[in-house]
């Protein structure tokens, strides 16, 4: 270790060394005094080690000096590979020396010094004594990652932290305002971060804005994107004020030299994204051309990299003739063959734009009761069976669907979901409707299959094809919809809400899995499917105690079944009932018993399951009509979708 | 301004610099008020002022550093930092914690123990504690210029403040503590007279206040409790170095004393029993 006399000979010597007057430092000045300030903290002289540092940054960033900004000799003539990293200049290493040793020494600093003295000093690093310019010490490291912007924010990130410990943010704000107001736009990105006031924050965003028009600095746009992404963003108008400015800042880069690194596509795609998400389709789009534009073979990142990301990005949200626009038909048609039959979207969570359109025609859907008997005869019916008094009485009658499913009834007993598809239609088309139970009412959830409500009805849960295949969630208004697994299908919600189970269709992890909301974790119970159900059909119910999975299967030697998941206590997989005629069941509960429409001869009646694998006809289920669909709230009433059987039928 | 420097340098070589002394704590655990303690980790520090308890014994505590501002550490053992903050609880399972952070972005924040994903829940709020089933966060946070506390159902991904009419008797408010079925919270709030006050509510928000523990004097250091296993509330006022503890029994806050001889300095309720902050016995 260092001794203090010997610190202090080189601090000394540092000093006489350096004219710190000098407009800017060279490269070996700064390493000098950075040496100085790191074994100085070495040797527990913190306030040397705080005062050499910050004497040998607060002039700026160094000049490049005999070793300056250039490429080392050895890479003259080389031929330089674009896509690996080339190695830092002599510039870009003391910068990141600097940046890693203050992440280093601040919380000794702060803890010997105070946390006052700690902040006293780093600012000067970031806000010069006599210069209204702010020191762009931000970009220490390369952009790290595929297409992630870089966050750190390097030497303001350490301020930024001082002035929190401190209690020093107002102040750290006044000063950047102050510094914002003559033009600096690294100022008004601190000032952004530091805004305690609506008010305060929608005018920083703006300045950024008209900032980011005039053409800011190559050099600053990273460290302005940086501010811009964790601004603290509260309203529609501040929202769309920061869609246009990651606008205005990334159309910049088609002044630049192209894709030359990580950072211009994540410019460009979070500007896109930010764009999106306001509805600015317009601009997004145009970003996303710029970025196809300047993506070139070879570089860092590859075109073909490029036009995957910007196929999914268009594809997802449904924009198609977006899509052809900016990589062509031909692309365009390959790109979404590949995007239905893949799991592009894998690990991500993805939020979706509502896919329900205005002019939408909704289906007719009449209270029983107002159509005459022998017209209702022949029409779909939603139905209620009263499980004390064993009697059926009519909701609605609804139009001809080709299907018609997965009746869930919400927690309060005032709308029913049901998923349809109109005829000649595929089930990828099929749309989600939820229907107000006093008036017959009907409003579109969009394309989907399987809904199923949240215990407390907030939230939906269902499957989809579009705008990505998967499971997802949405508010109980069709508004923010997520994508929870591009992998599941066929989900179901837990009694408690924690849980939600589906199906993953994964060919390597294929199965049932459990994703636990309070943990934010998908679960995949330990359980082995029995070898004569080797694949797990749509259609799930828990029991009432939650303890339960009931889950059709298919079976090996055709036909389905009902396997019975036991979650807790000892975990095990139960055949609870067999079925060989190849019908297929749709699957309710009642309690903790699984309800089954079995279809006989094209007839399906509604049947409990009892434990001993049982099938026990339900009484007062319609006749001569096929009662499928059943799904219960209270284990008092069963809901349930009844047809007129076919022509042909029995 | 060389010689000034230097003359800086000198002193700083000669004055020096003392570091604090760190002293022993440990956690202990008691299955009931008059059973034994048990050790469950001992560790140095010099001020940790507050204690998280997770499944299978996983520990947050908070400590007070010289600047007097406030760190998570995870595991006191580990002594893995999490950052400055206010305080800490633990997801059922004990894969997250939501912490009040105060640094980089203060407010409420969801973040995953073992590295990973961290989400800011809120800017404006502070001190949220986790419900043992998992469903719900609850944090202080002021709503139309009152306090008011903040009730988030993490599965139905929605959120209620807890009094629709706002507390007008308060200047602050906050939860301290989830009741075991959810359905309750244990909170202290200042009164506009400065006392301290500490009470029942029902979670739903739509009962009245219980019955209120009202503490003169100064503004205590800390508040925590929670439920024992046999449904009683019990909370800890630490206030000037002094542990006073109190228990809800049939509708009284009543002192409670067998624990005053441990000195806790925080307290955290579990289902398998109380778990203690002590300073360790020499």
């Amino acid at each position: 270790m260092l001794n203090h006399g010997t610190a202090v000979l080189l601090f000394v010597g540092m000093l006489l060394t350096t004219d710190v007057s000098a407009a800017r430092p060279t490269v070996q000045q700064v390493n000098r005094a950075l040496d100085i300030a790191e074994r100085a903290a070495s040797a527990q002289l913190y306030d040397l080690s705080l005062r050499a540092y910050v004497e040998a940054l607060r002039q700026g960033p160094p000049s490049n000096g005999d070793s300056g900004d250039r490429l080392d000799g050895r890479f003259r003539g080389a031929r330089v590979d674009t896509t690996s990293p080339l190695p830092p200049t002599p510039v870009q290493a003391v910068r990141t020396r600097a940046i890693t040793l203050a992440e280093k020494l601040y919380p000794k600093w702060k803890e010997h010094l105070g946390a006052d003295k700690a902040l006293d000093g780093v600012r000067h690093i970031v806000f010069p004594l006599n210069s209204p310019r702010v020191h762009p010490w931000w970009d220490a490291a390369d952009a790290k990652g595929d297409l992630d912007l870089h966050r750190g924010r390097g030497l303001v990130e350490v301020l930024f932290v001082a002035a929190v410990d401190a209690n020093g943010l107002e102040q750290l704000h006044a000063e950047a305002q102050r510094r914002a107001a003559d033009g600096s736009l690294l100022a008004a990105s601190i000032a952004l971060l530091c805004c305690s006031d609506d008010q305060q924050r929608l005018s920083a965003i703006k300045t950024l804005h008209s900032t980011a028009e005039n053409g800011p600095a190559r050099q600053d746009v990273q460290f302005v994107a940086s501010c811009l992404g964790q601004a603290d963003v509260r309203n529609q108008s501040q929202r769309a004020e920061v869609a246009a400015a990651w606008h205005a800042l990334a159309v910049q880069c088609r002044l630049w030299n192209g894709a030359e690194d990580t950072f211009v596509p994540a410019l460009l795609l979070r500007a896109a994204r930010e764009n999106f998400s306001v509805g600015r389709n317009d601009r997004a789009v145009e970003l996303l051309e710029i970025l196809h534009s300047v993506s070139k073979p070879g570089r860092v990142i590859t075109l073909e990299k490029a036009r995957d990301v910007i196929g999914t990005e268009l594809l997802v949200r449904g924009l198609v003739a977006e899509t052809e626009l900016v990589l062509g038909a031909e692309l365009a048609t390959e790109f979404q063959g590949r995007y239905r039959n893949s799991g592009l979207l894998a690990g991500r969570k993805f939020t979706g734009a509502a896919v329900i359109a205005d002019d939408q025609e909704l289906p007719e859907v009449v209270i029983a009761g107002s159509v005459a008997d022998e017209e209702a005869a022949g029409r779909v019916w939603v139905s209620v069976l009263d499980l004390s008094t064993n009697t059926s009485r009519n909701l609605f009658v609804l139009p001809e669907f080709s299907q018609i499913g997965s009746l869930s009834i919400s927690p309060d007993g005032t709308e029913l979901l049901l998923h349809a598809t109109s005829p000649g239609e595929p089930v990828s088309s099929a749309q989600m409707y939820c229907i107000r139970m006093d008036d017959g009412t009907i409003r579109s959830l969009g394309r989907g299959i399987y809904p199923a409500w949240s215990p407390k009805g907030r939230r939906i849960v269902y499957s989809s094809y579009s705008p990505a295949r998967g499971v997802w969630v949405m508010r109980r208004d069709g508004s923010d919809r997520q994508l929870l697994d591009p992998d599941g299908w066929s989900a179901a919600w837990s009694p408690s809400g924690r849980f939600i189970a589906w199906v993953r269709n994964q060919t390597s992890n294929y199965g049932l899995v459990v994703y636990d909301l309070a943990e934010e974790k998908l679960n995949r119970p330990a359980l082995q499917l029995p070898s004569e159900f080797p694949f797990l059909s749509a259609g799930m119910q828990w029991s009432a105690d939650g303890q339960h999975l009931f889950v059709r299967g298919w079976r090996s030697q055709g036909g389905q079944g009902v396997l019975d998941f036991q979650l807790s206590g000892r975990p095990g997989v139960s055949v609870r009932y067999r079925n060989a005629n190849g019908f297929p069941e749709r699957l309710g509960s009642v309690a903790q018993a699984p309800v089954l429409s079995v279809g006989v001869s094209g007839v399906e009646t509604l049947h409990l399951l009892d434990k001993d694998g049982e099938l026990v006809k339900l009484n007062g289920q319609w006749e001569g009509r096929r009662n499928a669909s059943p799904c219960s709230r209270d284990g008092k009433q069963l809901f349930y979708v009844s047809r007129p059987v076919r022509r042909g039928g029995q | 301004m060389r010689a000034a420097l230097l003359l800086l340098a000198a002193h700083v070589v000669l004055t020096g610099w003392t570091a604090g002394e760190e002293i022993q704590f440990e956690i202990v655990r008691l299955e009931s008020l008059t059973g034994r303690p048990e050790r469950i980790v001992a560790f140095n520090s010099q001020t940790p002022v507050a204690l998280a308890v997770g499944p299978e014994r996983r520990v947050a505590i908070v400590e007070q550093d010289r600047s007097a501002r406030r760190c998570v550490y995870l595991k006191a053992a580990d002594r893995v930092s999490l950052g400055p903050a206010q305080n800490a609880s633990w997801s059922p399972a004990g894969s997250r914690l939501v912490v009040s952070r105060l640094s980089p972005e203060p407010g409420v924040w969801l973040i995953s123990v073992g590295g990973g994903s961290e989400r800011l829940l809120d800017r404006r709020g502070r001190l949220a504690v986790w419900s043992q089933d998992g469903r719900a966060l609850a944090w202080a946070r002021e709503v139309d210029g009152r306090p008011n506390v903040v009730i988030y159902d993490l599965f139905e991904a929605d959120y209620d403040v807890l009094w629709s009419t706002p507390v007008s008797e308060f200047a602050s408010v906050v939860p301290v503590a989830w009741g075991p079925l959810g359905k309750q919270l244990l909170l202290a709030g200042a009164g506009e007279d400065g006392k301290l006050r500490v009470f029942v509510a029902s979670a739903d928000g739509r009962r009245s206040l219980g019955p209120e523990l009202s503490l003169a004097g100064s503004k205590p250091e800390t508040v925590s409790g929670g439920w024992l296993k046999g449904g009683h509330a019990v909370v800890l006022v630490r206030k000037a170095g002094q542990s006073r503890l109190f228990q809800l029994n049939d509708s009284k806050w009543q002192p409670l004393s067998q624990l005053e001889s441990l000195i806790p300095i925080s307290i955290a309720c579990r289902p398998d029993g109380l778990y203690v902050l002590r300073q360790a016995d020499e």
